[in-house]
């Protein structure tokens, strides 16, 4: 799954997913690694989210032009 | 004096009148009337078509009118002069929050004026506010009933908030301070936490707030999508033109809007209509800037739980997994010895059974064999004993046979001898009976006989000598 494709609410639902499945040891050891690998992925990913955002004005602006 | 003003002017109509006014002593009549019959103050209702207000003389000179729905029932020119309007207005915008304007209804005291050189005019010289404030609050009431009536009133509380709230669109002014509180503290959080915003400045107050704000918001929806939110922040501008905020167009804007509305409109009087519909109303600015930080900061906490979480819990998953393998390696051990000895046991429990039984099948079989030749033994010698007995007996039996068939044969000779020696001839002539010959031959019919043959009889001692005399025949 590309960052791209990714946004805060299904992060966190997928992160959400991956601590209940873990927590109640639904989860085989091969799968272990990677739904860590996957959440490490994903928490980078909100963390970074709350640290940036990719709007940008000149392009609400022109979508507004273009919406008259 | 009216009366006979008029009715000169009437009667003089067709023809050059000799007797004329000049339109001064006319106007001097009229204001010396009004002066007379109008001389104390009245309250009059009437509504405020335009105040013109002159800011350089502070006069007002507001035209009044008075409507039936469109139709015009009565309009008249009024005068607030520049003292009592300033302490008019200020006693008024201090109770209900809003300056006197266009299109508002009244109630004022004033008194009738006539002047020779502006017409008639309403001296207005105080303006009631609690009168418009009862209009205000009957006016909100029911346009909050319309809102509940309507469904609209939760609609945008129902509008689900943002998980992660962070690309506003902010309707508010440039110069306002609230705005620039909100923006502050958002672009300059501790935490490092990065908010998108754009300004959509519209008018925060007053009547034509109503049309600017919902102009942007309308402008918002048609980029809707790149936003998670819309706050509506003023501030600084104390209580003065909130009534806008209690209008229906925009109230109802607000609760139709497809994203969550905040407000963040920063007064100390009872909460407006738009705050009422919006999603959430932190009051002030201020607050709706931590609100919004306090959101990221629950969505860091959050996170970090969930890190931390995964943390131990896939601790715990290795280390529980860890016990269950060794867990299996003991239970696999120890089943094992016991399943073997258990096999051990039931293999030596299987020897002592075989050599048991096997004994115990040799003794048995021993004693049927030892039975066995016993019991041939001793067939065989009794078979040896009774051989000869049998034979002799067998003798005895058919001696005995032989004895009684001989017997039998004497006794059944003797019967015949006896049988026999009754049927001798002697025995029988010496009975009686007799036998008869002729021509020497015994005779037993008659067949052969002729009278006067000659018979002989032969008795048992004797023979006689008889001729036939008579033959009867059978």
């Amino acid at each position: 799954m590309s960052k791209e494709k990714l946004n805060y609410e299904s992060a966190v639902a997928e992160l959400e997913q991956i601590v209940k499945d873990i927590e109640y040891g639904e989860i085989s050891v091969d799968d272990l690694s990677e739904k860590i690998k996957r959440s490490a992925v994903l928490i980078k990913f909100c963390k970074q989210k709350l640290k940036s955002t990719e709007e940008d004005v000149a392009e609400i602006l022109k979508d507004m032009s273009e919406d008259k | 004096m009216r009366t006979k003003l008029v009715s000169l002017f009437f009667q003089n109509m067709s023809e050059i009148p000799s007797k004329y006014y000049t339109l001064s002593k006319v106007a001097a009549s009229l204001q010396s009337v009004i002066r007379r019959e109008y001389s104390q103050y009245y309250w009059i209702k009437a509504e405020i078509s335009r105040l013109n207000f002159y800011p350089k003389s502070g006069h007002c000179y507001p035209d009044l009118v008075e409507k039936d729905h469109a139709k015009v029932l009565a309009q008249m020119r009024a005068i607030i002069w520049s003292r009592d309007y300033f302490r008019i207005n200020a006693d008024f915008v201090k109770k209900t929050g809003r300056a006197l304007d266009d299109g508002m209804e009244i109630l004022f005291k004033a008194k009738l004026e006539y002047s020779p050189t502006h017409g008639f005019s309403l001296m207005i010289v105080d303006v009631s506010a609690e009168f418009v404030l009862g209009k205000m609050a009957l006016d909100k009431k029911l346009t909050l009933e319309r809102l509940k009536t309507e469904g609209l009133y939760y609609r945008n509380k129902e509008v689900k908030f943002p998980v992660l709230p962070q690309r506003i669109a902010i309707i508010s002014v440039d110069t306002s301070k609230g705005f620039h509180d909100f923006i502050n503290i958002i672009d300059n959080n501790t935490r490092g936490y990065k908010f998108f915003w754009m300004l959509f400045p519209a008018l925060l107050q007053g009547d034509g707030a109503v049309q600017s704000i919902i102009q942007q918001l309308q402008q918002i929806k048609s980029v809707q999508h790149h936003f998670d939110m819309v706050a509506i922040i003023r501030g600084g501008g104390g209580d003065v033109g909130l009534s806008c905020y209690d209008h229906y167009d925009l109230s109802s804007e607000v609760a139709n809007f497809p994203i969550p509305v905040i407000s963040g409109i920063g007064h100390s009087t009872n909460e407006t209509l738009v705050e009422m519909v919006a999603h959430y109303n932190p009051i002030t600015p201020t607050d709706l800037a931590y609100f919004l930080q306090q959101k990221f900061d629950n969505l860091a906490v959050g996170i970090e739980e969930i890190q931390q979480a995964i943390l131990a819990y896939s601790k715990d998953s290795l280390l529980e997994k860890n016990n269950q393998l060794s867990d299996f390696s003991r239970i696999i051990n120890s089943e094992t010895l016991s399943i073997m000895e258990y096999q051990a046991n039931r293999l030596s429990r299987f020897g002592h059974i075989v050599q048991h039984s096997s004994l115990l099948l040799l003794e048995k079989q021993r004693s049927k064999l030892d039975l066995f030749i016993y019991n041939m033994r001793a067939n065989s010698s009794r078979l040896i004993l009774e051989g000869p007995q049998k034979v002799v007996s067998l003798e005895n039996r058919l001696k005995q046979s032989v004895v009684s068939l001989v017997h039998k044969n004497e006794k059944d000779i003797k019967h015949f001898e006896e049988k026999i020696q009754l049927m001798k001839p002697e025995n029988l002539l010496k009975k009686g009976y007799s036998l008869t010959l002729f021509a020497g031959k015994p005779i037993s019919s008659t067949n052969s006989l002729k009278e006067g043959d000659i018979l002989q009889t032969q008795l048992f001692e004797g023979k006689i000598e008889s001729k036939i005399t008579k033959i009867r025949k059978k």
